[in-house]
């Protein structure tokens, strides 16, 4: 389905998840929310489901209607790589690639807003 | 060859021996106990008492190039008794794949690898080391690096990489909610349960997209030929699943997983794939830089103190004869010769 590095260059908000996860799917219409928002802006969302088949995510992100990008992991390096003590987790990332923040827990879109904001501020 | 310097030979080997056992066979208790200590200090009394000796000509030429044999020695062993006296304990530390491990101490990163299943069957999973200079280290397990007054060993732990999918087959989460790390597939039994009288490594693992929590049990080769209805593997993991909301058994839900076999027990399908991933254990060990300059010195006094008995034996052959005297009396007549 595609690879992180794709994004390289851009502020990459970064959504661990999994269908089975109801924070999760709670948080979904923000992060749909914000990438049609601040996608011109060069802001990418990116989320990674945790172990799933691809058949079940892409059922889901159809019903749900998702459109920013799914990427599957399916050995769950990212949760490891990351230190995910739950999910969801949300990493942003700056254009040099570097973790700006990372969020155990549900994020509203008014945080997801905020933490995007600074990152932009900060890449002016 | 003299009584002082045969005693010195057998001290001196005897405490370099002690004090490189810790490097060669790392995390033994008794590195740290008194009698190890006090035989130590005796040891390193019967050295240095030679070394001082020698050194002021007590045991001749050669004896002043074995003194810094001896004075090696008991650098050495030194080094050996301050790394059993004042070095902690060996430690242990079991992490999940993608955690990082500092140690101030030793002025260490260690990562612990993300893995495959073939990885980790292979058992070729590699600590990554990273010092505060950046400098890198990759130790496979079973590897050991000895840095400063410590031994930094991966050593491989019985693991097993869990692979979880629903009724259709599709993959679905694994996660660890009691475990290190959330989101880990690898299990790595920090626990044990006693079993007909055996203690055997334990875990558990959910599946939350099926409501399941499963409990796993390792089982090696001698451990199965005491299990009933076991299977005949060298290793096999037993699972018994539960709801995860409930926590009530689901039936039928018991049962026998080899490394690679597909099972279906209480509504998953699980796929175990058994081997090793590395711990990380750090024990005391010699100064490094003094085991070295006190190996130098031993080396520099065999060298010379045999240069010097070399020379001492050529020194004899290549001097003149003494001439014999005859201890035959010259009779009269050969006494009035030229008289």
């Amino acid at each position: 389905m595609g690879s992180v590095s794709e994004y390289r260059g851009k502020i990459v908000l970064v959504n661990l998840w999994a269908t089975w996860c109801p924070p999760c799917r709670e948080e979904i219409p923000s992060l749909e929310r914000l990438w049609r928002l601040e996608r011109g802006r060069g802001v990418v969302v990116l989320g990674i489901d945790q172990g799933e088949s691809s058949r079940v995510v892409e059922a889901f992100a159809r019903h749900s209607g998702v459109s920013y990008p799914l990427l599957i992991d399916t050995d769950q390096r990212y949760g490891r790589a990351y230190g995910s003590l739950g999910l969801p987790t949300t990493i942003l990332v700056d254009r040099n690639g570097r973790v700006f923040q990372s969020v155990d827990g549900i994020l509203s879109f008014a945080q997801m807003q905020a933490a995007v904001n600074t990152v932009l501020a900060a890449a002016r | 060859m003299s009584n002082l310097r045969r005693d010195a030979l057998v001290a001196g080997s005897a405490l370099v021996l002690s004090a490189f056992a810790q490097v060669l066979f790392p995390g033994w208790s008794g590195y740290h106990s008194w009698q190890y200590a006090t035989i130590s200090v005796i040891l390193a009394w019967v050295t240095g008492r030679y070394a001082f000796c020698a050194l002021f000509g007590r045991d001749g030429a050669v004896g002043r190039g074995l003194a810094w044999s001896a004075g090696g020695g008991l650098l050495i062993g030194l080094a050996g008794l301050a790394s059993g006296l004042l070095g902690p304990d060996t430690q242990s530390f079991v992490r999940p794949p993608g955690m990082v491990q500092t140690s101030p101490d030793l002025d260490l990163a260690v990562s612990f690898p993300n893995v495959d299943p073939d990885t980790m069957m292979l058992s070729d999973a590699a600590l990554t080391l990273r010092d505060h200079g950046g400098k890198l280290w990759k130790l496979r397990s079973g590897g050991q690096l000895w840095k400063g007054s410590a031994l930094i060993q991966a050593l491989p732990r019985p693991a097993v990489f869990i692979e979880a999918a629903n009724a259709k087959g599709e993959r679905v989460t694994v996660t660890q909610p009691d475990g290190a790390a959330f989101l880990s597939p690898v299990l790595l039994f920090p626990q044990t349960v006693v079993i007909g009288g055996e203690s055997l490594p334990s875990d558990a693992f959910a599946v939350p997209a099926l409501d399941r929590e499963v409990k796993a049990i390792l089982f090696s080769e001698s451990d199965l030929a005491r299990a009933p209805r076991a299977p005949h593997a060298s290793s096999a993991v037993l699972f018994a699943v539960e709801t995860m909301r409930t926590q009530v058994l689901v039936p039928g839900s018991i049962g026998f997983a080899t490394s690679g076999e597909r099972v279906r027990l209480g509504g998953v399908a699980l796929h175990a794939m058994i081997g090793t991933y590395p711990a990380l254990a750090l024990s005391s060990a010699p100064d490094q830089l003094t085991f070295f300059v006190g190996v130098t010195f031993v080396v520099i006094g065999i060298g010379a103190s045999t240069v010097i008995r070399h020379r001492e034996r050529n020194d004899r052959a290549s001097a003149p004869e003494v001439p014999e005297y005859s201890t035959q009396r010259m009779d009269a007549e050969d006494a009035s010769i030229g008289t």
